[in-house]
């Protein structure tokens, strides 16, 4: 084994120019002992009252003859055989003790980890009426907690791994035994072991390096800040990755249909659900479609509008200077320039700005004769309902700007083949091998009951055979 | 898991339904003839499907029109029957090609037709590239104009319809070939959880059928309640049912392609049965 003096320089060594390394020494007369540790990463209370009190309670009664790691107190301990490992632990928040410890090992790593973060709030991303009002941390073990406080099941799995070359995240993939295909776990856990990089610093890295496809459009990894919602999500035979350091968790595979679907769905009667998520499907086609449908027809088709509606339109664009396609671009830019202020601008300025901009600047552009109402409202609406479906919301945006420029180039034709081209794309598209589009496209009759429209609680019997594979009973499909 | 290729029961429904429906809206042919011509036709192409259908076995990925044609033993002149298949695949897909160009170009005549119709023959080519499977899905997406589009033109008023027994549009014999059926039969997956054990291989003629019916009504009721030429809906419906019919087409056009040669399809015959064994 090393001189204690030697690994005490190593560690100066490797951690030099780090004021916030510290080594405490404890002198038993013939014994002496030292505690490596990261000042305030590691738990101060948690080293007096788990090594330092016990050990130095022992020498005092001189019964500190039995190994040392039997007088730690703490649950979670680690023999740690070389300096690696040892400086590893020591980077992961946790004390090392090294010295005169009397056993055949480097040192005794000690999880001592500083795990005061911020307590459990309602995730501002996904608020609800009614419903749990719990959101995950970015402690990684915290959000494991809050997962297995709702499944209580021996059948939650957990897979650990570390992930970057300097970073070392802990990086968790959990799993319903018997419900997830064991095929999707090791996907996903061989995508994760895959990963090279530096850093992990949050759980987006983690979805960029496993989602499929090298940068796609639309995303195939899932995410939540709401733990019930990925229990459920579990419960459904998905996966869960969780990420510490990031209150986001992934879920994979993620289908098209989810985006559709929100928590608070279930707590409310299947029929004003289904109600919502027709609501929210309208709204999507609206803020994609809209604009570009309204270029063509204006500029291309105007023999298909009714006349009352194109002169109504010709009025108010009379004295304007640009065409109309241009006008729709135009101001979809500066609509995405606002949106893009007032998001990274501090909240009470944002809501400035998006006064200013959604307000003034919109009225004064209309009276000053740079643009027209009947533009105004379909950009605005088509904004406003691109809103209802968050998971979209970018995609929408560039896919939007697209449709625009192909529908006016076009017409019709372009509007249709822009729309084909895409629908294509996502039928072909598959996240984690399930098809994207399930369950409408291929049609699962089971899924269908969980997408636009939705089926009480009690009628959807079996888990989503197009992820699982085979035919789970939830319930018996009885009241 | 599904190949690229294979289609599921809802699939081969959807695919007959764009299929004919396609054929029926880009020929604007509503006579009683032009009507019964694809119910007719279907029904005697089903026949041989499902002849075919019970005598073969499982396929494998590849071939699989070409050993659905020879009951999964490959031999000359099943390569030439699929040849002659592929060939009135190829002068159907002409004829489509033409009639869905006029379609969109008549909607847009500030485009030249050549550029529609340059424009369409790749945009088939790109969606059979995807595979079958990709088609038949984009395929299942027609449930969502079918269904706007009946709730817009229940408040049309009901058009004359035309009662005459004959249509003056021979083309209409071209609205159901054997060449698209028997290919998709070929490609209905029998050996993957597409299809659940208790469906027996009837279920496959019988769905294909029940797609070509329905998209017989569905004409029928378009021109009933006088969805004309200027329903964006209808237009939107013909034109997405009109890709899925060339994109059908070029799969089975370069279905004997990909197949190879019929001394290498005996060979990997024989070797999958060995290893069966």
């Amino acid at each position: 084994m090393m001189d204690a003096e030697k690994i005490k320089e190593q560690f100066f060594t490797v951690f030099c120019d780090m004021a916030d390394f510290a080594v405490r020494e404890l002198d038993f007369g013939e014994t002496k002992l030292y505690i490596a540790y990261f000042v305030g990463f590691s738990s101060r209370e948690y080293m007096n009252k788990y090594m330092i009190e016990p050990i130095s309670r022992a020498y005092a009664a001189k019964e500190a003859s039995v190994p040392l790691s039997s007088l730690i107190t703490n649950i979670k301990i680690e023999k740690v055989l070389d300096f690696p490992s040892a400086k590893q632990a020591v980077l992961a928040g946790n004390a090392v003790l090294f010295g005169d410890i009397r056993e055949d090992v480097l040192g005794i790593s000690v999880f001592t980890k500083n795990d005061s973060g911020r307590s459990t709030n309602e995730p501002d991303t996904e608020n609800v009426i009614r419903g749990p009002h719990e959101g995950f941390t970015e402690s990684g073990e915290n959000n494991v907690v809050l997962l297995r406080r709702r499944l209580h099941s021996e059948k939650l799995k957990r897979r650990a791994f570390s992930v970057g070359t300097v970073s070392q995240t802990d990086v968790s993939v959990l799993y319903m035994e018997g419900i997830a295909k064991e095929e999707l776990v090791s996907l996903v856990c061989k995508r994760i072991s895959a990963i090279e990089t530096d850093a992990i610093l949050d759980s987006g890295y983690v979805e960029i390096y496993i989602q499929d496809g090298k940068a796609p459009f639309y995303p195939t990894v899932g995410n939540s800040e709401r733990p019930d919602k990925v229990a459920a999500k579990l419960m459904e035979g998905r996966v869960a990755i969780v990420v510490d350091g990031s209150p986001v968790v992934l879920t994979a595979p993620y289908l098209f249909c989810e985006a559709f679907q929100v928590a608070e769905d279930y707590t409310k009667s299947p029929w004003y659900a289904s109600f919502i998520r027709l609501l929210r499907f309208v709204s999507y086609l609206v803020a994609l479609y809209l604009p570009a449908l309204f270029v063509a027809l204006f500029v291309r088709h105007r023999e298909v509008l009714p006349e009352y509606l194109i002169s109504s339109v010709s009025e108010a664009r009379e004295k304007l200077p640009f065409s109309l396609f241009w006008e729709v671009l135009v101001i979809f830019l500066i609509f995405e320039a606002v949106r893009e202020v007032g998001l990274r601008m501090p909240k009470a300025v944002g809501s400035a700005v998006g006064l200013v901009g959604s307000l003034i600047l919109g009225d004064s552009a209309i009276k000053a004769g740079i643009t027209s109402a009947p533009v105004l409202i379909v950009v605005a609406l088509a904004a406003v309902c691109n809103f209802m479906i968050p998971p979209y919301m970018n995609a929408n945006i560039l896919y939007r700007f697209f449709m625009i420029v192909i529908s006016g180039a076009l017409g019709l034709f372009g509007f249709f083949t822009a729309i084909a081209l895409a629908a294509l794309r996502l039928c072909a598209k598959t996240s984690f091998g399930v098809p994207y589009l399930t369950p409408f496209a291929p049609i699962d009759p089971q899924g269908l009951r969980d997408f636009i429209y939705m089926a009480p609680l009690w009628a959807m019997k079996r888990v989503p055979i197009s992820i699982v594979g085979k035919e789970i009973r939830r319930t018996s499909g009885k009241k | 898991m599904p190949t690229k290729s294979q289609i599921t029961l809802f699939q081969l429904f959807f695919l007959s339904f764009s299929y004919v429906c396609s054929g029926l809206l880009l020929l604007r042919e509503t006579s009683f003839l032009s009507l019964l011509v694809p119910l007719l036709s279907a029904l005697v192409y089903c026949v041989p499907g499902y002849c075919f259908l019970a005598t073969s076995p499982p396929f494998r990925e590849h071939d699989r029109w070409i050993c659905f044609l020879s009951c999964g033993k490959p031999h000359l002149a099943a390569k030439i029957f699929a040849e002659l298949l592929a060939l009135l695949g190829a002068a159907e897909l002409v004829l489509s090609w033409l009639a869905l160009s006029s379609s969109v170009w008549s909607f847009s005549e500030f485009l030249p037709i050549a550029l529609v119709a340059a424009l369409l023959l790749p945009l088939a080519i790109f969606f059979s590239a995807h595979g079958l499977t990709a088609v038949g899905r984009f395929s299942e997406l027609t449930v969502f104009l079918i269904l706007p589009l009946f709730f817009w033109i229940v408040f049309f008023d009901f058009a004359e319809v035309d009662f005459r027994a004959f249509s003056e549009n021979l083309h209409v014999l071209f609205v159901v070939l054997p060449s698209p059926v028997l290919y998709m039969f070929s490609m209905t997956a029998r050996e993957s959880t597409a299809m659940p054990k208790t469906v027996g291989k009837i279920a496959v003629p019988l769905t294909a059928y029940g797609g070509v019916a329905a998209a017989v009504l569905c004409a029928f009721l378009f021109r009933l309640y006088g969805a004309g030429e200027q329903n964006l809906f209808l237009l939107l419906f013909t034109w997405t049912t009109g890709i899925v019919r060339l994109s059908l087409l070029v799969c089975v056009c370069t279905a004997n392609r990909s197949g190879g040669s019929v001394s290498r399809l005996c060979e990997q015959t024989e070797r999958a049965s060995a290893e069966e064994s």
